[in-house]
């Protein structure tokens, strides 16, 4: 058996013991210092195939008895200052990945006999808690109703401490406010959910007790869900024929359909937001926008009600360009079986929000940007000629800038003769990729409060720049139905060459 | 993903489009050649091709670049060169007037010469470099698994074709007296409006292909041993042997008829050496794709297609 301090020699590596904790020496890890860093030092000669997992976790080196493992560099180990500093929302989360950890242990009848704080990990990167010791840990084929209990103890006490921002008074202490609500109020601790988990926590025995890890989830996982915000989105929009003389009629088109919806403990918040801005001749363009966001937003609700806002979620970006697919084949048959009325096309710009997530879809030049903290951010890249030229370096910045024929060539568009193909669906552009790692990463975009979505139509963005564009959200920032009118109406005061919408989503 | 994208496509239709998993098979034959840029991997599966963009006025193309950027498209032309395999021997030769094509960084200027390629080479068409591989080593293979195709269909049958080359997947004219072509659309319009959803539905296409396909596209009509096609679609057009179809033509063993860009092989095999011979598959013309001179046609003769080496 090793002792505190003692070093131990792995090859070139030597490591000093610390907090060696006591007990079963076959599937005990403990944690040590090595070259200045924590590392975890394992007593016994390999792990025991059911730490498989948190084997896979770890890099470690071998003396050919112990293990020598190096640590995570994200990894810290518990500390209650930044425990209690985490928002609520992170802590029930990482108490929910600390059930199914401990819970596939219990899965395969290994029982931990309780968790202490100094056996847990911060992991930061990752927002978890990792349980890197287990010294009391047992295999047990009969186990007692109470092992539950004493191995989710520590949830408890994680859970009270994080929201009321001091020290667990015991159990017996919890129980008994448990008892007597004006207790609970002066103590402060009404959050719903929060009474109901403890109660579940503290009870060893008994109809409260939680009977497994799956339990104990459910109850954690319905506090995250009292926790989710659903404010929504209040959402503005706004579109012109605009005055100059040689524009006959609107051939732009703005929609949306937002669902909110609370269904017991779920509660759905997701909508689509597109622009669309029709080409090709005055009946033909009207018709292709027009009909492109009722396809658009039809098809976002099909979807929705059958994927539901939780599955939106998953991959919005993905589902946004499948609408977008689909507005192309309805746009197609439309331009096929009547040709009469349907000989033009459109751009178009949509975007799903679905929960706290951004999707988009994008064809064309119409234009999706994002005001966050006052800074605008371009969410598309334009699908023009301008583009293309600059992309090929034939022409400069400051020429393209002045080329406004090439600004105004489109390179992509929906058509009513050929469907567009899902490659030619852009999703989110360069500057929204630099700007927002999460996008690379997860392909999506998170939505904060306070966020404002622009949808624009050329004939709006065209009459301003970025400048612009800001100096008019910031005048009329609490309202997106103002911005909107705003962004239109300073299209028809400057040349105004053409139509200009403007729909604008505000996160609440 | 819980749902293929497939399967999405349908929710949000709110109807179920057929599928045909025939024609998202692999090639049957082996490939001949490849053009290889980056990651992108273009297979040619005929020995005499055209590749390049499509565009309606020109035709199709055997092969067509996708799955490129937009500046990138931009400088393709349609077609932009033809690659044809004598005696083990490819050949490559620009179609269009001042469009960039080069090997191994010599440009190709003249339309009317061929130039001599092989594995390696790098070929710039437009801004996109390529690397050739040639794998006509395999042209034995390729030219046992063609006839056998060829022979497993024992009636009048139209063959889709990929890449210069039919590929397997076949639709059996046999006695039928009318059978059309398109691809699957919305129940609404056949309930509604009276319309007949196509018996060869190519909804399942290539998201690339199926895009040229009309939902009610080309129909054939059998008159004795004599088929004739017809044009259905006012969007989308049809070609016998690269010439647009006005209305109606006549097909005889062995023709290619092209729906937008998707080629397909007319095979009877009564008439099996006719039938399997390919046909000379000229373009209208040559069009200047360099900018500001699009009015500038050439019109090429069939004698001036790589009689000159």
């Amino acid at each position: 058996m090793y002792k505190s301090d003692q070093r131990v020699d792995f090859g070139e590596r030597t490591t000093t013991l610390k907090s060696l904790f006591m007990g079963n020496d076959k599937a005990g890890i403990y944690h040590a210092e090595s070259d200045g860093k924590i590392s975890f030092f394992h007593y016994g000669i390999r792990f025991p195939d059911e730490l498989n997992d948190i084997q896979s976790r770890l890099t470690y080196i071998s003396d050919g008895d112990h293990l020598l493992v190096l640590s995570e560099t994200t990894l810290v180990a518990f500390e209650d200052g930044v425990w209690r500093s985490l928002p609520k929302d992170k802590v029930v989360k990482a108490l929910i990945k600390l059930s199914e950890q401990v819970g596939q242990l219990h899965d395969q009848n290994i029982w931990l006999h309780g968790v202490r704080k100094k056996e847990l990990y911060w992991d930061a990167k990752k927002s978890e808690l990792v349980l890197v010791a287990y010294p009391r840990v047992r295999k047990d084929d009969s186990h007692k109703e109470e092992t539950v209990w004493r191995d989710f103890k520590i949830l408890s006490v994680l859970l009270y401490e994080a929201f009321q921002n001091r020290k667990f008074p015991g159990g017996h202490e919890i129980a008994t406010w448990l008892q007597n609500k004006a207790h609970l109020q002066r103590e402060g601790l009404m959050y719903p959910g929060v009474t109901q988990f403890l109660a579940g926590a503290v009870s060893p025995y008994g109809d409260l007790a939680f009977a497994n890890w799956q339990d104990v989830k459910r109850s954690l996982f319905q506090i995250s869900k009292e926790l989710e915000e659903v404010s929504g989105f209040a959402v503005g929009q706004h579109s012109t024929i605009g005055n100059y003389i040689f524009r006959k009629n609107n051939q732009d088109s703005c929609g949306f359909i937002q669902l909110g919806a609370i269904c017991g403990s779920k509660k759905y918040k997701s909508g689509f937001f597109c622009v669309a801005d029709g080409i090709g001749g005055i009946k033909g363009g009207e018709r292709a926008s027009g009909l492109s966001v009722e396809s658009a937003c039809s098809g976002f609700a099909r979807a929705w009600a059958q994927i539901g806002s939780e599955g939106l979620a998953e991959s919005p970006t993905y589902y946004a360009r499948l609408v977008a697919k689909n507005v192309g084949q309805t746009l197609a048959e439309a331009g096929e079986f009547f040709p009469e009325e349907n000989s033009g096309g459109t751009t178009l710009s949509g975007m799903i929000i679905a929960r706290d997530r951004v999707g988009i879809c994008h064809v064309g030049d119409s234009r999706i940007v994002l005001v966050r903290k006052g800074i605008l951010y371009s969410l598309t890249t334009d699908h023009t000629l301008a583009t293309i030229l600059t992309n090929l370096g034939e022409k400069t910045a400051e020429e393209i800038a002045n080329d406004d024929l090439s600004n105004r060539t489109i390179s992509r568009f929906m058509s009513t003769s050929i469907e567009v193909d899902l490659d030619r669906i852009d999703n989110f552009g360069a500057v929204a990729k630099e700007n927002f790692p999460e996008i690379d990463l997860l392909g999506y975009l998170i939505v904060e409060k306070g966020d404002m979505f622009i949808l624009t139509s050329d004939g709006a963005h065209g009459e301003t720049d970025d400048d612009g564009t800001l100096a008019l959200v910031m005048e009329n920032r609490d309202s997106p139905q103002r911005v909107a009118e705003a962004l239109t109406k300073n299209a028809v005061a400057k040349v105004g060459r053409d139509n200009s919408t403007a729909l604008v989503v505000l996160a609440l | 993903m819980a749902h293929s994208s497939k399967e999405v496509l349908d929710l949000i239709r709110g109807w179920k489009e057929p599928v045909d998993p025939d024609l998202s098979k692999q090639h049957a034959l082996p490939p001949l050649a490849t053009f290889v840029s980056g990651s992108n991997r273009l297979n040619i599966y005929g020995t005499e091709v055209y590749l390049g963009r499509f565009h309606p006025q020109q035709g199709p193309v055997d092969l067509l670049f996708y799955n490129f950027e937009d500046h990138e498209i931009y400088k393709f032309a349609a077609p932009h060169v033809r690659l044809v395999l004598e005696r083990n021997q490819w050949y490559l030769r620009p179609k269009a007037p001042n469009c960039w094509t080069s090997v191994n960084g010599v440009e190709l200027g003249s339309t009317s010469i061929r130039t001599p390629i092989s594995t390696g080479d790098t070929i710039r068409i437009g801004c996109v470099d390529f690397v050739f591989e040639d794998h006509s080593q395999q042209l034995k293979r390729w030219l046992e698994k063609k006839k056998e195709l060829f022979r497993s269909a024992t009636q009048t049958t139209l063959f889709l074709k990929r890449g210069g080359e039919i590929c397997g997947p076949r639709f059996l004219l046999g006695d039928l007296k009318k059978v059309i072509l398109g691809r699957s659309f919305n129940p609404v319009y056949e309930k509604k409006y009276g319309y007949q959803q196509p018996d060869w539905n190519l909804s399942s296409l290539l998201d690339v292909e199926r895009k040229f396909i009309a939902f009610r596209h080309l129909a054939f009509f059998r008159d004795g041993p004599e088929w004739t096609v017809e044009s259905l679609s006012t969007r989308q057009k049809v070609y016998i042997n690269r010439r647009e179809l006005s209305s109606t033509g006549l097909l005889t063993p062995g023709d290619e008829i092209s729906l937008g860009n998707v080629c397909f092989h007319f095979h009877d095999p009564s008439n099996f050496e006719a039938s399997t011979t390919r046909k000379t598959a000229d373009l209208p013309a040559a069009i200047d794709w360099g900018e500001g001179s699009r009015t500038d046609v050439t019109t090429i003769s069939s004698e001036d297609e790589d009689s000159d080496v």
